[in-house]
């Protein structure tokens, strides 16, 4: 019999201090409860990066690599992060958005999916301190809400006066608050943990998972395809159960981390990039040194490195079951996953 | 009596197996909820749990009590046909699943109680806790009669949910009556279920029901089989039956006083019934009925058609004037003094003689066609119940005015026709009344079992007798202290008026048809799937202080089975006259014995044998040896009557018609 989990490891609900910061906001903003009730700022801002073809470095020699599935979970946990902002409404050319953000890991215990420690909430507040004023800021900031000036920087003098861009400011700073989260919790688990975790999304901007770190990360999208034009070809022809050879992915701005391509599932209705993933792990170092080392010694790390990708890529096809219907991802997406995320939506509630 | 127990702390089960839930589409009332639950959790159909708020109502903490009818189970799939594109179309071939599928278990729970009472509002959200012992006599509102000097509690079964056992009690007040009274219960045959559960509900009564409330004795009608036969013997239990018996102090032991009544065969000296075996024979006691007995209630063997207005008025005259009476009359041979159906024959003959003589129509105003049919009809009457009705006039019968506490009178009628076994239960049942009403029964409270229910009182048909009778004691039994406990396969045949007075309603396995029924429209298609698969041993109760149905798991009774009782106990051979004369004789003089039976009656035809043994039991002579030869002797030689019924006599002028004997 499973004793249901206490109410006091769930972080508090907010409705209290939203309420009052709502309150403090009306001159500026009117009633905003429409607002808060209509579509998230995510679904309305839509769009995304162009998509573009990337140079990376490979890391094994070219050509596709048949895996069978692992017979026992090589996953032992799934990481994944939500945010859901809402536009408020405007003061002068600036918004204001409420957010959510959220991120969890969900462990699998007797094949069911648990909550690992607890989840981390945050809530935040979004608006331009120089439009709304310090007595009003000095109230928002007394309800207990997290405040964030969307224009402290750059400085108000040069902040964009376009709304959308605001916007998207906002909500990048949102996705950035997400990304924090995510990261305490994949570096809480390295810390703490010899198993698996599956992270949703890539890597790169997490300095806590390493070499050593039992963490990866799982790419669902591919606005950016990694490799020469051959190695692509090679990509988009893998099959179910192929991976390609890794390589490694110098991002700007964040550290390099080894990648390699991974097809679930059999490309149906000529879309080539159906079913397939991209993998990204932290790279042993020995194969990222810029200092030239023996090749024999390299070679041993490499041979070792492609055991590796074989074994964790093996464990990944395991979860190709459940599927993660109905979501439109379902092809790509792990179900510990989309277990994660409806937990996720389930906490900030709608 | 119930033991006084206090009620345990109610913070003794800390851990919580659910959480209420509510949505704008399915909202919680305060009569209903809804909770979800661990996969695992022991939650099921029938069980009771504990809501504990979070806030305070006027600073006390709602507390709810509920009763599971309900249950909902899906996963997070929107469509089935997800889970077939998941498994590829191929359901044998199953790939490694790493992780089960989200799923719910969601329940939907009758309110049974809120704590405080009032304000009384939604169920609150909160924590659902499994029902401890506490908590179940809370809930179903025990509190309130099974503590204290003056508990009235009687168990009737024990829930279980979770590994933990809790007594349920029903109240004696109102089982046996004043405020409610009455029990039935309903459910397929074959299952052993209502005559076991019946067993048990006695045996617990007796165990159970409050000396301050009076005594209390049981009246058996065995309409059918053995289940009856063997209340004294003691049967093979479980240990897990044992172990109710344990906790809820009912000894586990046969009946500890019972007395069985059965009618002769229409032979009239071999009692009919199966509990014949010479081991048990000598606690039968014949249940036999003179002319004095039955002519009470002719009418219960007579359809409307045979009394009407003149031939009721003629049976109240012969009641009133004749029947104990010396009968004289100008034109009669005679004095007649009527104790038997030969002497009311006698007496027949008499006057139809005297019309005859002289040559008239009617007598006492009383028309020749009304006597004749009268006469007709109510000779028939010993034949149509021989071994019950005697043409002599011995009455063997219940014990009335000396009925003893805790005691059962199992009367045996199972192989009597249908019209005898009307008769019997008119009139224990109408003498049982008689002496409730003047409170000389010998107890104050007699429980009446009367199978078949939907035979005797059913929803349609002719409006006997007998149903008239079970109405009454239905709706005003309890008044009396008069106590039915009915069965029947199907409740909703059963006359509304007799299963609604019943107090207490017990549900064993049900038919699936009569749960179709409009009576069943209140329980909710999860409780009607449990009932009609509902495993032996299992019942829904539902009582007055019982907000919903709960169910309850009874022991088997203590009791040897008809089956076993009839194995052990094979029925004996019809035993010869003599064997039945000594029988019979040794509960007056244990002197008697066979042989000398044998030798007594050895010249004399068996009717004269028979009545000779009725004559000495009914004067329950100091000399029973010679009482009988007198009455041998006696009835050997042609009586006066017999002598008159063959002497020649003129024929009457005229004769009567067809049409006039016909009425």
């Amino acid at each position: 019999m499973t004793a249901l989990p206490a109410a006091a490891a769930l972080p508090p609900l907010p409705s209290a201090s939203l309420q009052a910061a709502l309150a403090a906001l009306r001159p500026h903003v009117g009633a905003a409860r429409e607002a808060l009730n209509g579509p998230t700022l995510e679904r309305l801002v839509l769009g995304g990066d162009a998509p573009h073809i990337a140079a990376c470095t490979p890391l094994e020699t070219a050509g596709a690599r048949a895996l069978a599935a692992a017979t026992e979970p090589v996953v032992a946990a799934f990481l994944d992060g939500v945010q859901r902002s809402r536009l408020i409404g405007y003061i002068g050319a600036a918004p204001v958005v409420y957010a959510s953000v959220a991120a969890a890991v969900r462990e699998r215990v007797d094949r069911q999916l648990r909550t690992w420690q607890a989840p981390r909430l945050h809530r935040l507040l979004l608006l331009s301190r120089a439009r709304v004023g310090e007595d009003t800021w000095a109230r928002l900031e007394a309800t207990g809400l997290v405040l964030v000036d969307l224009t402290a920087d750059p400085p108000t003098a040069d902040v964009p006066v376009h709304p959308h861009a605001l916007r998207a400011r906002a909500l990048d700073l949102v996705a950035l608050e997400r990304e924090q989260l995510e990261r305490q919790l994949a570096s809480h688990w390295c810390q703490r943990e010899s198993r698996w975790l599956w992270i949703d999304g890539g890597i790169a901007g997490n300095l806590a998972i390493d070499a050593a770190a039992p963490a990866f990360g799982v790419v669902k999208s591919h606005h950016t395809l990694y490799g020469d034009g051959a190695r692509i070809a090679d990509v988009l022809a893998l099959r179910a159960g192929e991976r390609s050879a890794a390589f490694l992915v110098g991002h700007r701005q964040r550290r390099a981390v080894a990648s390699w391509y991974l097809r679930l599932r059999e490309a149906s209705a000529g879309d080539p990039l159906f079913g397939l993933v991209r993998v990204e792990v932290a790279p042993p170092p020995a194969l990222v040194e810029a200092s030239p080392r023996p090749d024999d010694a390299r070679e041993i790390v490499r041979d070792a490195f492609s055991a590796h990708c074989d074994r964790l890529s093996a464990g990944i096809l395991l979860e190709r079951a459940p599927l993660s219907l109905p979501d439109a991802r379902w092809h790509t997406l792990a179900y510990g996953i989309h277990a994660c995320e409806q937990y996720l939506q389930a906490l900030l509630g709608s | 009596m119930t033991t006084p127990a206090p009620l345990p702390d109610a913070s003794a089960a800390p851990t919580a197996l659910g959480r209420v839930v509510a949505t704008e589409r399915k909202p919680n009332t305060p009569h209903e909820f809804h909770f979800w639950t661990a996969i695992d959790a022991p939650i099921g159909i029938g069980t009771i749990v504990r809501v504990e708020g979070s806030t305070p109502i006027e600073a006390v903490i709602p507390r709810v009590y509920g009763v599971v009818v309900e249950g909902v189970s899906y996963s997070d799939l929107p469509s089935p046909l997800h889970d077939v594109l998941g498994y590829d179309g191929q359901p044998a071939d199953v790939p490694p699943v790493p992780t089960v599928r989200t799923e719910i278990r969601l329940y939907t729970a009758q309110v049974l109680r809120h704590v405080p009472e009032e304000p009384l509002q939604p169920v609150p959200m909160g924590a659902v806790y499994l029902a401890a012992d506490h908590d179940v006599a809370i809930a179903l509102r025990m509190d309130a009669y099974i503590t204290g000097p003056t508990a009235t509690g009687i168990p009737i079964g024990v829930y279980r949910a979770g590994g933990m056992r809790s007594p349920v009690f029903v109240d004696a007040d109102f089982l046996v009556g004043p405020e409610a009274a009455h029990l039935n219960i309903s459910g397929v045959s074959g299952l052993a279920t209502k005559t076991s559960a019946v067993e048990w509900f006695l045996q617990s009564t007796f165990a159970h029901f409050p000396p301050h409330r009076g005594s209390l004795a049981a009246v058996i009608f065995n309409v059918k089989g053995p289940d009856l036969c063997f209340l004294d013997q003691p049967g093979r239990i479980e240990e897990s039956d044992r172990e109710i018996y344990e906790l809820l102090k009912v000894p586990a032991t046969p009946f500890a006083h019972v007395q069985y009544f059965a009618p002769f065969t229409a032979r009239g000296y071999a009692l009919n019934t199966l509990r014949s075996h010479p081991d048990l024979a000598a606690s039968v006691t014949p249940l036999t009925w003179g002319l004095n007995e039955v002519l009470q209630f002719a009418e219960v063997l007579m359809n409307k058609d045979d009394v009407d207005a003149k031939a009721d008025a003629l049976i109240d005259f012969i009641r009133e004037r004749v029947v104990g009476k010396d009968f004289e009359d100008p034109g009669f041979t005679k004095s007649h003094r009527v104790q038997s159906f030969a002497d009311l024959d006698g007496w027949f003959r008499e006057v139809l003689r005297k019309l005859e003589d002289s040559n008239g129509d009617t007598w006492r105003t009383h028309h020749a066609a009304t006597i004749r049919k009268v006469r007709n009809r109510l000779s028939n009457l010993s034949t149509r119940c021989a071994g019950l009705v005697t043409d002599d006039g011995l009455a063997s019968d219940l014990p009335f005015g000396s009925f003893a506490d805790r005691t059962v009178y199992v009367v045996d009628v199972a192989n009597v026709e249908e019209d005898a076994q009307d008769l019997v239960f008119a009139r224990i049942v109408s003498t049982l009344r008689e002496h409730l009403e003047r409170r000389d029964l010998g107890v104050d409270h007699v429980i009446v079992f009367v199978d078949e229910l939907n035979k005797y009182a059913p929803h349609d048909g002719p409006d006997t007798y007998v149903r008239k009778m079970l109405l009454d004691i239905a709706e005003r039994g309890r008044y009396l202290g008069l106590v039915l406990f009915g069965a029947e396969q199907f409740r909703s045949q059963v006359h509304r008026r007799v299963t609604g007075n019943a107090g207490t309603t017990v549900y064993g396995r049900m038919d699936g048809d009569e749960l179709a029924s409009p009576g069943y429209q209140v329980l909710s298609p999860a409780i009607k799937a449990r009932l009609a698969t509902l495993d032996k041993g299992l019942l829904m109760i539902r009582h007055p202080h019982f907000t919903q149905p709960v169910f309850v798991r009874f022991p088997r009774p203590a009791i040897m089975s008809g089956r076993e009782g009839v194995e052990r106990f094979p029925q004996a051979p019809e035993p010869t006259l003599a064997q039945a004369v000594t029988r019979d004789l040794r509960r007056l003089d244990d002197g008697i014995d066979l042989g000398w039976v044998q030798q007594t009656i050895l010249l004399y035809d068996e009717p004269v044998v028979v009545a000779a043994r009725n004559a000495v039991l009914r004067s329950r002579p100091d000399d029973v040896k010679r009482a009988l030869m007198r009455e041998l002797q006696r009835r050997a030689r042609p009586s006066a009557t017999d002598a008159e019924a063959v002497a020649p006599r003129a024929r009457p002028l005229r004769a009567f018609s067809a049409d006039e004997y016909g009425g």
